[in-house]
């Protein structure tokens, strides 16, 4: 991953993304055309994984996972689109990272030792998350934060279930995130 | 310079292990030690067996993320100065996450401490593991000093399905998580990269600033974030661009770690000048002075596979007139390795792909292809065409970093911190700006391309460890030893599959100690047995000792003043192994043995009166050998049927003669090894300073001790005294 791959995500990011998104519609669409096929058939066929070949490796009510040359991606059946979170998973998100990144020093105590030094127990506060996700594209980008709201943009969460208030725009796309570039 | 000394190393390598294997790491200077604090059976202790990955030698998942937890944490012990055992208190455990989503760990300071004994500045909050080397005492002793935590279901079905951590230990996590980086760059935070005060709100910990703040310096106000009120760090805080470090160790260092990726075409004089270029995620990266080369247009046929004739989709069909030369590709249809292999497998020494759709600044090349071996970039298709149309006139350019432009700086020179606005668009003044180039380990994102170096010429986190008052040693670092060796005993940088291999085979040792203490001896002296060593400066230490002996009182032939400018200019522009390197070295011996044989001190030790067979036997004498008929003879013949030694050309070529016999490399290698352990670790003479006494006993020890086994170099411990020593260490840190 070089520079440059980030200033994608930040100067003609509109215009690539468009075009991206046009051509993963349709790669998605064969993707998911390709994992109803083996899901169809699987009974009758061997189900070892295939490198370069899309084969389905797994079935719940409405979401599948699909291996993409050696990488899963959990789809949803019906679209074979990479989907965002439900508001159930988003919930879940913001619960854990609520406890991950707090930077408040309410309750911490300073202890003033013998030596005239003075120490805080930081309590598990003040700590940085490395977080990642998977974008509809199928590229996986990867972040570190250490506060709630930098953590609820890059999942692309409703600010306010980290228990911030919604000031501004939040943006999934931060310009934080590493991305793989443009293949072709 | 790899091809060399496998078969010597590995026989040293097999008689040395019982002796060093008592010994402690060569380079250690902080032990950071990983609390398992897993229960039985999970995480660290999870049995599942697994099969050893990337020098990743744990037979169980359990072992395998220990030994990437304290491989991590060694590549900052090793370069970070401790007396105090810092501990990380770590487990794996069920975090967040959703099939695409999922927080892979955290870590941080367990504890801050301020007004302690040995604090560089008083009222200022310090991470309890700079504490405490700072103080050189453990302040809570048996209390932990960094906490981790890790995701225990990452790569599972409904957790982060298409990413688990790559356990491997050598960076070669293709498109994964590798572990070790983000661990890295974890323990970072934990180590002092990180401020306690909030960003958000600018208010200061319990009412103190941190170390951090005291080096924030914003450049629109003047102002570091310590002699700023809450509401200015806030507005600080998100003031983009204009936020920066200010420390003296990292400013020092922003103009040889950063720089600026260009396209420079040197002609035709109309288009000459800088094209702004985006960089490739696969094969090597751009360098300095980089690559220069001819500018030709790739020539595919129109296929199935891609319809332009330009667009390198296909096998190309110039080959010829591509070898050797820079390809210029057009983009389109195919994916950018595709035309990059293409272009590599016809001979190009490098990619230049136009692009297909107006706009700037070019994006990069994505994609993955670890067997690509030559460096590609994008320009904008006005760019393109600019070039294309003077082709035929015959393009010459360079792909190369341009260090004048310090990529991700101030107009200071100060590195920009990440001060994104809003604030809740990313991560924290706590990393550096995205905007840094090429890219660092402490930025907010983790880039593909880090390596796990840690110190300049790569990265900038040491250097602001040393700025917030760590002290610590760059040649910890295994990529910076291996670096080292090429500047000072090759004169030169490395190459880049040289630099990596080398490394490699200190890296692959993993966590085993002996293994990496043998193996920083075997390669350390692997560069003084290397072809290239032998055939410029062992070479020039045989011009004088042939011409004058050795000098007078001393064991030695050369002083380090004469053979540093001889060495360099011997082997100027020799890569071995690259190009057509014996041409050039044959062309600078010549032109070196008749630039010798025309100095005064030649001169006036041999007088041209001197006849053919005097002048050679003179040169023998001094030389030690006894030369056979044939050799005295065989130089005699370069004076022809000259009755003087006035022909300057034949002085030249007989003294090589003499210079290049073998029994004399022979006679004079343990001799030249043990002075070239000064030469090239110390960088002085073996009677400079502070060499007590001012004489050659440290030599003569040596030498002694080098022949009383054999010549070899491990049981002889020479190269590992010298590596280790504190005169060779202090050249890179403390």
């Amino acid at each position: 991953m070089r520079k440059q791959e980030k200033v994608i995500g930040r100067t003609s990011s509109r215009r690539i993304k468009r075009l991206a998104w046009a051509a993963l519609v349709v790669a998605v669409f064969a993707l998911g055309a390709m994992a109803a096929v083996s899901l169809r058939t699987s009974q009758a066929k061997d189900s070892s994984p295939q490198h370069n070949q899309t084969q389905a490796i797994g079935n719940s009510h409405s979401n599948l996972s699909l291996r993409v040359g050696a990488q899963q991606m959990p789809v949803d059946s019906q679209t074979g689109q990479i989907r965002p979170l439900t508001q159930e998973e988003a919930q879940q998100l913001a619960e854990g990272i609520k406890k991950l990144v707090n930077q408040s020093t309410d309750g911490l105590q300073s202890v003033r030792h013998a030596d005239g030094s003075v120490s805080i127990d930081l309590e598990g506060r003040f700590q940085n998350i490395a977080i990642a996700r998977r974008d509809e594209d199928g590229k996986l980008t990867q972040s570190c934060v250490d506060n709630p709201k930098a953590a609820a943009a890059f999942f692309g969460i409703d600010p306010q279930l980290v228990g911030v208030q919604r000031n501004a725009t939040s943006s999934k796309s931060g310009s934080a995130v590493s991305e793989k570039g443009e293949v072709r | 310079m790899k091809n060399l000394t496998l078969a010597k190393l590995s026989l040293a390598l097999a008689t040395s292990l019982i002796v060093l294997s008592l010994s402690s790491s060569a380079f250690g200077a902080a032990t950071i030690v990983i609390q398992n604090n897993d229960a039985a059976g999970v995480g660290f202790n999870d049995p599942t067996p697994v099969a050893p990955i990337g020098g990743n030698a744990g037979t169980t998942l359990g072992q395998q993320r220990l030994n990437a937890f304290q491989f991590a944490a060694n590549i900052w012990g090793a370069t970070l100065n401790s007396s105090s055992t810092i501990t990380v208190r770590a487990n794996w455990e069920a975090l967040p996450c959703t099939a695409n989503s999922a927080v892979l760990g955290s870590a941080g300071a367990a504890s801050i401490w301020r007004d302690f004994s040995g604090a560089t500045f008083n009222g200022t909050w310090y991470s309890a593991a700079l504490a405490n080397a700072l103080t050189g005492v453990d302040l809570q002793a048996g209390e932990q000093e960094i906490n981790a935590r890790f995701n225990i279901n990452l790569g599972n079905t409904g957790c982060g399905e298409g990413f688990p951590f790559y356990l491997g230990l050598d960076n070669n996590h293709g498109n994964g998580t590798d572990l070790v980086t983000v661990l890295i760059h974890e323990f970072s935070h934990g180590l002092g990269f990180q401020t306690f005060t909030s960003s958000s709100t600018g208010v200061q910990n319990s009412g103190f600033p941190s170390i951090f703040d005291r080096f924030l310096f914003d450049n629109a106000t003047g102002k570091t974030w310590v002699a700023m009120t809450d509401a200015e760090r806030q507005a600080s805080a998100v003031n983009t661009s204009h936020l920066t470090w200010n420390g003296a160790a990292v400013t020092g260092q922003t103009s040889s770690v950063l720089a600026t990726p260009r396209l420079t075409v040197n002609s035709p004089p109309p288009i000459a000048g800088n094209y702004v270029v985006g960089t490739a995620s696969f094969g090597p990266s751009l360098s300095s002075p980089g690559i220069t080369g001819a500018v030709v247009q790739a020539l595919d046929p129109s296929d199935g596979a891609g319809s332009l004739t330009t667009d390198a989709c296909s096998p190309l069909t110039n080959g010829a007139a591509i070898s050797g030369k820079i390809a210029l590709i057009d983009r389109g249809t195919c994916t950018f390795v595709t035309k990059v292999k293409n272009a590599q497998n016809a001979g190009a020494i490098a990619v230049v792909i136009a692009d297909n759709v107006a706009g700037s600044p070019p994006p990069g090349l994505g994609g993955s292809d670890g067997t690509i071996t030559i460096s590609a970039v994008r320009i904008t298709l006005a760019d393109g065409n600019t070039i294309k149309a003077q082709l035929g006139s015959g393009v010459n350019a360079s792909l190369l970093l341009d260090y004048s432009v310090p990529g991700g700086t101030d107009g200071a020179g100060r590195a920009l911190m990440y001060a994104p606005n809003p604030v809740e668009a990313g991560s924290s003044v706590s990393h550096w700006d995205t905007t840094l180039f090429p890219n660092q380990l402490m930025e907010p994102n983790f880039s593909g391309d880090l390596t796990h170096s840690v110190v300049p010429i790569w990265d900038l986190t040491w250097s602001l460890f040393q700025d917030i008052g760590w002290h610590g040693n760059k040649i910890g670092d295994s990529q910076f030893y291996v670096r080292q060796h090429y500047i000072d005993f090759l004169n030169r940088f490395p190459d880049s599959s040289g630099l990596a291999f080398w490394n490699n085979q200190i890296v692959e040792c993993g966590l085993d100690k002996p293994c990496i203490e043998i193996r920083q001896i075997n390669v350390s002296a692997a560069f003084f047995l290397s072809i290239e060593f032998q055939e410029t400066g062992y070479l020039v230490y045989r011009f004088y000792k042939s011409a004058y002996g050795n000098m007078p009182g001393a064991p030695v032939p050369v002083t380090f003043g004469e053979f540093l400018p001889d060495t360099q200019q011997i082997g100027q522009g020799v890569v071995v192994g690259i190009g057509n390197w014996q041409a050039q070295l044959e062309a600078n011996k010549q032109a070196f043995a008749l630039a010798f044989v025309t100095r005064s001190r030649f001169t006036s030790a041999f007088p041209t009166t001197l006849t053919p067979a005097e002048f050679v036997d003179a040169l023998f004498a001094k030389s030690g050998v006894t030369p056979s008929t044939s050799e005295r003879n065989a130089a005699i013949a370069e004076f022809g049927a000259a009755t003087n030694t006035a022909d300057n050309a034949a002085r030249g070529r007989a003294l090589r003669l003499v210079a290049e016999n073998s029994q004399l490399k022979n006679l004079e290698f343990n001799k030249a090894f043990v002075l070239m352990q000064y030469f090239g670790y110390l960088r002085r003479n073996p009677n400079d300073p502070p060499e007590a006494g001012l004489n050659f006993d440290g030599y003569n020890f040596w030498l002694t001790k080098l022949l009383n086994h054999g010549g070899n170099f491990v049981d002889a411990e020479m190269v590992k005294s010298f590596i280790v020593s504190g005169e060779y260490r202090q050249r890179f840190g403390q």
